[in-house]
């Protein structure tokens, strides 16, 4: 053909577009005949103009030679693919069973998690002013960085009189906790004394009284909705009294709604900060940090612009104060962005949060993965039905149709299942994670959630069966000889030993974390905390104190009695007043000091290395100091005994050296402590019980109480278990790795048992072959076995490995930690290979014993 | 006998492929016809009318004869059956009745 006489090619090349395969060809045949033709008998421009005019007539559809499917009355076939798919789960009722339940299993999971997050994320959220809310928070550079967040007192003023851009101040002191007292009732309630701005700007409704003047009177007392049931019942409580810490009376000015629990500021009442305030002048320094201070800003105003006003303040007004920054923390961030460190930002709560949504999402993926494995695995079973879909006409997308339809029946079930597994497994989850979680059947989003989540599982999970079984040949199938695909086998295998590392990876980290609460339970913390009684020095306790020691001294369960003016389980107390001659010029060190009364050592049994106690025989004790082994250590002294040194009693003489005992919890190293004698500046009595006469002894010691302070309820808690609520929130990681080891360990098993049944179908001929020439069952059961074990072997190798290096991360976070053992690795590995050979065997065994004729019988 | 309605260039369209003898394509059909009727047809329409009369069963079509004046491109060729010769008479038949009663003044030379 002469080239130049080509006809245009963009019209052939529509052509092509438009016409369907086979057509084309004879068309464009047929037309490049025409054209030659007409290229010889008129100019090529006439021809090329008849060729287009001529193309452009096959616009019209044109009925094709061949005949279309005719479409399937949608009707009939969603009712046969129903039967269809009912009968399937009939007839493997175990298989099924597995398969929805580990399905349901990944959801009730993923949807737990979610719930938990949406509470996480809710706290504070009901604030209206909450984008203009922050709490002054300090940086602060005393020897190492520390961030915190309790302010000076003046600070609130300052703010408000001199920096631009705050809208309104509030200053709040420490939770304090207060004896409310009405005729018979008597109750201990926690509250916060606040500035009458704090109802302003934060949005805690009064139900009772006015929000501007609640808090104007000094003796006024905002109490909760619960507080006002307990004492005055059904009655308005506005206008009534109730008796303060046997002291004085309160009137109510207001009764505020019930408080969310996802407020991170709890109280039962509010009293004005002003009360609190007044005569404590040592509050009202600028050295001293003892109260929380909060603004709101004005709309517009960015925090950026106020933190750099405020931040000198500090150093401004205080010259000890050398470098120290304020800045401001976004309220709403309290609950989740708390965890600071060397002054910055570094996460917090919020970092359980993500790490939880990772894993929802990654446990619901692996359940999907499973699923769709299994489904997979048994899809030789239905190989004949699939090829006389095909044969009668059945098109791919109606196969598609088909098992997608089955995957998501499945997974509506699994939803149905999971739902209730939650709400039975809710009590649970709530008394572990301290909150009261519901699930929100009311809520739209929830439900529009929810219903997205099972769609998108079942599209998920039933794609991949679909897309390879509706892909079979049918005379293949139907002949028996069909063999899945085996490019999907390695990534089933990775998945398998991926989850049999999870699993093995969580029971180790359940062991250790065991072991190290065992560890901290049983160490030795330098103190004796068994049958130690604690109890505030309220009232007359404190003002007579020495005869109130007396008194319990007389009976004899009673061993001894002391007090200290800090917390003996969390002395957070920390100061660099301390001097002594031969101190290095710019030496700064940080003590931990604390005041205590007579008999201290020996109430808690704390060792002497040298000297004495305080003694009531030596009036030079009141400005003694006695320090344990650390701090001798950081002042360089050899004999410390002997020696003075400067601090807060001024220039005294050190009088003992204890042994080293623990003021905080394990997670901190052992600090240096300077014990003062001051029975003024204690506030928690400490009660030594014999062993064996607790009960008498905390008879004897509500005796006395009641007979010092009538009226006052009697409170007391015992040392050993404050100790333990110190570890609760390890003890919750522990029980929550406990309860995941489970799950985890269930899916994988449902994993490889997937995988297993899925190699043991297509190799059912070999082994029927095998049976056929003489093998016993142990020895198909071996021959299945052995690729498998391979993998868990594989498993276990990537996973010791990778749990000692997270372990010894967690670990770290302790100052005192047992050291890993290696037989926890071992005996984990074996454990794993244990519930491995388990779930292998069924299936191995059941292949090993089929009938040989059945699989040959094809051949 | 069966009654096929047949419009008048499907008949012509069959009438060329009965006389072609298996040899009758797309692209011949048009030429042919163009040289006896002077008609000028576009080629669409002779396939769209082939189509029919397949689907009528009045022709078999099948591919073949890749020449290489079409660029090794084959083409579907169509042959009349049995039916389509059947049909063709028939019209004829009732054609040349209905042309006998015609009065003969008006009819030329007989046929």
């Amino acid at each position: 053909m002469k080239h130049r006489n080509q006809p245009p090619v963009w019209i052939d090349r529509f052509l092509q577009w438009r016409l369907p395969e086979e057509q084309f060809e004879e068309v464009q045949g047929d037309m490049h005949e025409l054209y030659a033709l007409w290229v010889s008998k008129m100019r090529k421009r006439k021809a090329n103009w008849l060729y287009l005019l001529n193309a452009l007539t096959f616009l019209r559809p044109l009925p094709k030679p061949k005949v279309k499917y005719p479409r399937a009355n949608p009707f009939y076939m969603t009712r046969n693919y129903l039967t269809i798919a009912f009968r399937n789960v009939i007839r493997h009722k175990v298989f099924s069973v597995i398969n929805v339940f580990g399905l349901a299993l990944g959801m009730s999971c993923s949807l737990l998690i979610f719930l938990w997050v949406q509470d996480e994320l809710s706290y504070d959220r009901f604030h209206t002013n909450g984008n203009q809310l922050y709490q002054v928070m300090a940086t602060l550079y005393w020897g190492e960085v520390s961030t915190s967040n309790n302010t000076p007192d003046p600070l609130a003023n300052v703010l408000k009189d001199e920096i631009p851009g705050i809208s309104k101040v509030a200053k709040t002191s420490f939770q304090a906790h207060v004896l409310f007292a009405l005729g018979e009732k008597k109750q201990k309630q926690k509250g916060y004394f606040v500035s009458p701005e704090f109802l302003e700007m934060f949005t805690f409704p009064l139900i009772e009284g006015n929000t501007s003047t609640a808090l104007s009177s000094p003796d006024a007392v905002v109490i909760s909705q619960q507080v006002a049931q307990k004492f005055f019942g059904q009655e308005n409580a506005v206008g009534k009294t109730i008796r303060i810490n046997n002291e004085r009376e309160a009137k109510i000015t207001g009764v505020v709604q019930n408080l969310p629990d996802q407020s991170t500021l709890q109280f039962d009442w509010l009293m004005p900060y002003e009360t609190y305030a007044k005569g404590k002048d040592w509050l009202k320094m600028w050295g001293m940090l003892g109260i929380f201070t909060y603004v709101q800003l004005q709309p517009e105003v960015s925090r950026a612009a106020v933190e750099s006003k405020i931040k000198n303040l500090l150093p401004k007004h205080n010259p000890e104060s050398l470098k120290d920054e304020l800045f401001l923390h976004a309220f709403p961030d309290t609950y989740l962005h708390s965890s600071f460190k060397n002054g910055k930002p570094d996460g917090g709560r919020i970092e359980y949060v993500q790490l939880f949504s990772v894993v929802a999402l990654l446990v619901l993926l692996i359940a999907c993965i499973n699923f769709m494995n299994l489904s997979t695995a048994r899809a030789a079973n239905r190989a004949k039905e699939i090829g006389i879909r095909k044969v009668i006409g059945a098109a791919r997308y109606m196969l598609i149709k088909q098992f997608v339809s089955e995957a998501l029946l499945l997974a509506i079930v699994a939803l149905l299942l999971s739902l209730v597994m939650v709400s039975l497994f809710l009590p649970t989850f709530n008394a572990l994670t301290d909150k009261a979680i519901d699930i929100p059947f009311s809520d739209t989003a929830f439900i529009i959630v929810l219903l997205l989540l099972t769609l998108s599982t079942g599209l998920l999970a039933g794609s991949y069966p679909a897309l390879v079984l509706s892909a079979m040949h049918p005379v293949k199938a139907l002949k028996g000889s069909i063999k899945l695909g085996i490019e999907g086998l390695i990534v089933r295998k990775g998945l398998v030993v991926f989850q049999f590392v999870i699993s093995t990876v969580l029971i180790i980290a359940t062991i250790v974390i065991f072991q190290q609460i065992y560890y901290i339970q049983d160490k030795n913390l330098g103190f004796d905390r068994q049958n130690v009684i604690t109890l505030p020095k309220e009232g007359a306790l404190y003002q007579h104190g020495e005869a109130f020691k007396e008194n319990l001294l007389q009976s004899s369960a009673i061993q001894s009695v002391s007090a200290i003016g800090a917390n003996p389980l969390e002395m957070n107390n920390t100061s660099t007043d301390v001097n002594w001659p031969g101190k290095p010029a710019n030496f700064t060190v940080t003590v931990s000091p604390a005041w205590v009364d007579y008999d201290y050592l020996s109430t808690m049994n704390i060792g002497l290395i040298r000297g004495r106690d305080f003694s009531k025989n030596y009036p030079t004790d009141s400005t003694a100091y006695i320090i344990n082994a650390s701090a001798a250590r950081l002042l360089g002294m050899e004999n410390p005994v002997g020696q003075e040194i400067e601090f807060w009693k001024g220039k005294g003489k050190i009088i003992g050296v204890t042994e080293d005992f623990h003021i905080q919890s394990l997670h901190e190293p052992i600090k240096p402590v300077i014990l003062m004698l001051s029975s003024r500046n204690t506030w928690l009595l400490l009660v030594k019980a014999q062993t064996e006469h607790t009960a008498q002894a905390l008879e004897h010691l509500e005796k006395v109480v009641q007979k010092f302070n009538p009226g006052f309820t009697f409170e007391y808690h015992f040392l050993d278990e404050t100790f333990e609520k110190q570890y609760s929130s390890e003890l919750i990681v522990g029980k929550l790795a406990f309860y995941f080891t489970f799950l985890t360990i269930l899916i994988a098993c449902l994993g490889l048992f997937g995988l297993v049944t899925f190699t043991a179908g297509q190799r059912s001929k070999e082994i029927g072959i095998r049976r056929v020439l003489g093998a016993s069952v142990i020895n198909i059961t071996i021959l299945l076995s052995k690729d498998f074990f391979k993998l868990v072997i594989l498993s276990i190798t990537i996973a010791c490995p990778l749990a000692w290096w997270i372990m010894h991360i967690w670990l770290q976070s302790f100052a005192y930690k047992l050291s890993l053992n290696p037989m926890i690795f071992v005996l984990t590995a074996l454990t794993a290979l244990f519930i491995a050979m388990l779930t292998l065997s069924y299936q191995a065994i059941k292949s090993a014993l089929a009938n040989p004729v059945k699989s040959l019988r094809n051949e | 006998m069966s009654r096929n309605y047949l419009g008048e260039f499907e008949e012509l369209v069959l009438l060329t492929v009965a006389h072609m003898n298996g040899e009758a394509y797309g692209a011949a059909i048009t030429l042919d016809i163009k040289e006896r009727t002077g008609r000028t047809v576009i080629l669409s329409a002779v396939h769209v009318a082939l189509y029919r009369l397949e689907e009528k069963g009045l022709v078999k079509s099948e591919v073949g004869g890749a020449t290489q004046e079409r660029g090794g491109r084959r083409k579907r060729l169509f042959s009349i059956m049995p039916y389509g010769i059947n049909t063709l008479s028939e019209i004829r038949q009732v054609r040349e009745e209905m042309w006998q009663l015609i009065p003969k003044p008006l009819r030329p030379s007989a046929l």
